[in-house]
C-alpha cells in the first residue's frame, strides 16, 4: 500500500490521503476486509499529525469506505458492489471532464475528442 | 537525598584531593598548636568541600535542573545541610589517616592525637558556619552569597585562636566554670542541644527562604 | 478523562513583562508545540508549568492533578529536555545515570542501556564533551526510560543540525503511538517540527493568540498577494502585517475563505508557513 503526500501542495493533507485511499479501495488494491494501519502508525511513517490522519479515516468512514472495530483496527469495508460501480464511474466522469475540459481549450470540437478517445480505446 | 550528596561527592573528586594536600601541608608547616591544626583543618576543608559543591550546583544551574526531577524542595536543602557532616567525617577521616601515614614515615613529627573533645568543638564550629551561611545562600543564590561564606570563613579563622588566647576572659572562664560543675555527659548534652537548635532554626529559615524564590 | 496538560488562565506579572491569561489544553496523545519569537514567554510558562517560578494567578493541571499540590507525583511522570540544562557537565554518562535513576520510581535499566545503545552515546564521556545533539539525546534517552507519559521540552532544536532535529521527530513519533502519552515543546524554529505537531499555540507578548490544531490553521490561515489599489479600510481589517512593496502588497489572513470571495481572482492566495505566522504577527504588532 502506497501513500504519497506532498506537503507543497495545496490540497489538505487529509484530503490526499482520503483520494488516494479511496483510489486504492476502487482499484482493488486494497481488498474487502483487509486491515489498515493505525491512525498513529499511518502518522508516524508519513511524519504527518495523528490530528490529521484521524480525519481522513473519520471522513473515509463517514462515506463508508471503511470501518473501524473499537479495539481491534480498521478495516475496508465490504463494498456494495453497485456503489464501487457508480463511484469508479465517477472517477472516469471526473476524469473525462478534465479532458474535455482541456480539449475546449484549444477549440476541439466533439468529433475530434470522439475520435481521439476511439483510438485510445482501441489501442488498449 | 543520599544520590543528592553523592553527586556532590562524584562532582568534588578534584578537590577532595586537594583537601588532602591541604591537611598534609598544614602538619607539616603549622608545628605549633597542634589542636589549632587539627581544627582549622577540618573547619578549612569542610569550607572548601561546600563551597566547590555550591559552585558546582550554580555553574550546572542546579536548581533548575534539580527542581525538574521529582525532588522536593525540602529534599535539596535537608541534602545540603547533611553535608555538611559528611564532609566532616570526610575531613576528620583525613586527618587521621594522614597523621597516621606522616608519623609512621617521620615519628619526629609531632601530629594532635584526636580526642572526642576537639571533634565535637570542631562540628560546632561547621555547623556554627554552616547555619549561618545556608540561609543566605538559599535566599540569595551562590554568586551573591560568596561574600558571606569567605567572611565567616576568615573570621572563625581569626577567632579560634583569639578564643584560645582569651581563655582566661573572666566570662569563659565562667562558663567553663559553670560546665565544670556538669558532669561530661550533661556537657555533651547541652552542647548538642545548642546545635540542634541551631540546626533546625536555620533549616526552617533556608527552607522558607529556598521554597519563595524562582529560576 | 482529564487532559494531559491545561493551563487556565494563568497570570504571571515580572518587571517589564507579563503573562497575560494564558490558556491552553493538550489532550493526552497529542503533540503541541508552543511557537512564538524569543523572549514572548515560552521558557517563561514552561517554568511555571515546572513550577520553578511561581505563577500570580490561575491554574496548572498536568494529568489533571494540580502542578503545585501534586509536584512530585507529577514530576515522575514528566520527561523534561531544557535548551541548556543537561545535567552536571563534570560527570560522565554513566555517573549521571546513577544519580538520576533512584530519583524516579519507574527507572527501567535495560530500557536506558537500551537507548544509551541506539542513540550510540558514550557512557563513559564526561557531558561537556557531547555534542548538543547527543546531550539532548541523553535528557531523552533519561526520560524514556522512566517511562515519562509527558515529555516537556524546551527549545530541543535549537543549536541542532538537520539529521539529528530529523532523529527526534522519529523519536517523538515513536513516543506518541502509545495514546497515553503526550508532548508538549517550544521552538522558535518551526520548519521540521511543525510537521508532526498535532496543535499549535502561538504565544506573542505574553499572550496566546491561537491555540488550535495545526489544521485548523493551515486551512483558515493565508498569505495574501495583490495590488494594492485593494487596501482599502475593511479589506485591511481582515489582514495581519501588511506589507507593501512598489509592486503590490503581502499579507497574512486569518480567514482566507471571506477574501477570496470577497476579492476573487485579483488577489493570489498562499500557504503560509508557521514561520510566515510569526512574522506577520510580529509586524502587525
Amino acid at each position: 500500500m502506497n501513500i504519497i503526500i506532498s506537503n507543497s501542495s495545496d490540497e489538505p493533507i487529509y484530503q490526499q490521503i482520503v483520494k488516494q485511499i479511496k483510489n486504492l479501495i476502487i482499484k482493488g488494491e486494497l481488498a474487502e476486509n483487509e486491515m489498515l494501519p493505525s491512525i498513529r502508525t499511518l502518522a508516524k511513517e508519513l511524519q504527518i499529525s495523528v490530528i490529521t490522519t484521524k480525519r481522513a479515516y473519520q471522513e473515509l468512514e463517514n462515506e463508508g469506505y471503511i470501518v473501524t472495530v473499537q479495539g481491534k483496527g480498521t478495516y475496508v469495508a465490504a463494498q456494495n458492489k453497485e456503489l464501487l460501480k457508480e463511484n469508479q464511474l465517477k472517477m472516469i466522469e471526473e476524469k473525462l471532464t478534465e479532458a474535455v475540459e482541456a480539449g475546449k481549450s484549444i477549440n476541439l470540437t466533439l468529433e475530434e475528442m470522439q475520435e481521439i478517445l476511439k483510438v485510445i480505446y482501441e489501442e488498449g | 537525598m543520599f544520590q543528592l550528596i553523592l553527586k556532590d561527592i562524584l562532582l568534588l573528586k578534584k578537590t577532595l584531593l586537594f583537601a588532602a594536600i591541604y591537611i598534609i601541608v598544614m602538619m607539616i608547616f603549622l608545628k605549633q598548636d597542634s589542636a589549632v591544626v587539627f581544627l582549622i583543618s577540618i573547619i578549612a576543608v569542610n569550607y572548601m568541600l561546600i563551597l566547590s559543591a555550591c559552585a558546582h550546583d550554580d555553574k550546572n544551574k542546579a536548581d533548575i535542573l534539580l527542581n525538574s526531577f521529582p525532588l522536593t524542595r525540602r529534599t535539596v536543602v535537608m541534602a545540603r545541610y547533611c553535608s555538611i557532616f559528611v564532609f566532616t567525617v570526610i575531613a576528620i577521616a583525613y586527618y587521621l589517616v594522614i597523621a597516621y601515614i606522616l608519623q609512621m614515615i617521620n615519628p619526629s613529627v609531632q601530629v594532635h592525637s584526636v580526642s572526642l573533645e576537639s571533634i565535637i568543638v570542631a562540628l560546632c564550629a561547621v555547623i556554627f558556619i554552616n547555619s549561618i551561611y545556608f540561609p543566605v545562600l538559599f535566599k540569595v543564590g551562590f554568586i551573591h552569597s560568596r561574600l558571606v561564606s569567605f567572611a565567616l570563613f576568615f573570621g572563625t579563622f581569626a577567632l579560634v585562636p583569639k578564643f584560645f588566647e582569651q581563655a582566661n576572659h573572666p566570662f569563659i572562664q565562667n562558663v567553663v566554670h559553670y560546665l565544670y560543675h556538669l558532669s561530661k555527659v550533661e556537657v555533651m548534652v547541652i552542647v548538642i542541644a545548642v546545635m540542634i537548635l541551631l540546626l533546625t532554626i536555620s533549616f526552617l529559615l533556608s527552607l522558607q527562604f529556598y521554597r519563595k524564590r524562582e529560576f | 478523562m482529564a487532559p494531559i496538560l491545561e493551563v487556565r488562565n494563568l497570570r504571571k506579572e515580572f518587571e517589564g513583562f507579563s503573562l497575560k491569561n494564558i490558556s491552553f489544553v493538550l489532550e493526552k496523545g497529542y503533540i503541541m508545540g508552543f511557537i512564538g519569537p524569543n523572549g514572548a514567554g515560552k521558557s517563561t510558562t514552561i517554568k511555571l508549568i515546572m513550577n520553578l517560578i511561581h505563577k500570580d494567578e490561575g491554574e496548572i493541571k498536568v494529568f489533571g492533578l494540580d502542578n503545585v499540590k501534586y509536584e512530585k507525583e507529577i514530576k515522575e511522570r514528566i520527561g523534561f529536555v531544557f535548551d541548556e540544562n543537561y545535567f552536571y557537565d563534570e560527570l560522565t554518562i554513566s555517573e549521571v545515570k546513577r544519580v538520576v535513576a533512584p530519583f524516579y520510581r519507574n527507572w527501567d535499566d535495560k530500557l536506558f542501556y537500551k537507548y544509551i545503545k541506539e542513540f550510540s552515546l558514550p557512557l563513559k564521556k564526561k557531558i561537556k564533551h557531547l555534542s548538543k545533539g547527543m546531550k539532548m539525546k541523553l535528557s531523552l534517552a533519561i526520560a524514556l526510560s522512566h517511562h515519562a507519559e509527558l515529555l516537556i521540552m524546551d527549545e530541543p532544536t535549537s543549536g541542532l543540525d538537520p539529521i539529528i532535529r530529523s532523529e527526534l521527530l522519529d523519536i517523538l513519533s515513536s513516543f506518541i503511538q502509545d495514546e497515553n502519552r503526550g508532548v508538549f515543546f517550544s521552538t522558535h524554529i518551526t520548519s521540521d517540527l511543525d510537521k508532526i505537531a498535532d496543535y499549535i499555540t502561538f504565544i506573542h507578548d505574553g499572550e496566546i493568540i491561537f491555540s488550535c490544531t495545526k489544521d485548523e490553521i493551515f486551512e483558515n490561515y493565508g498569505l495574501v498577494k495583490g495590488p494594492k489599489e485593494l487596501l482599502h479600510s475593511n479589506i485591511r481589517q481582515l489582514l495581519i502585517g501588511v506589507k507593501e512593496n512598489q509592486f503590490g502588497f503581502e499579507a497574512l489572513t486569518k480567514d482566507k475563505q471571506k477574501i477570496k470571495r470577497i476579492l476573487g481572482d485579483k488577489i493570489i492566495v498562499d500557504k503560509p508557513s508557521l514561520e510566515d505566522i510569526i512574522v506577520y504577527f510580529q509586524r502587525g504588532m
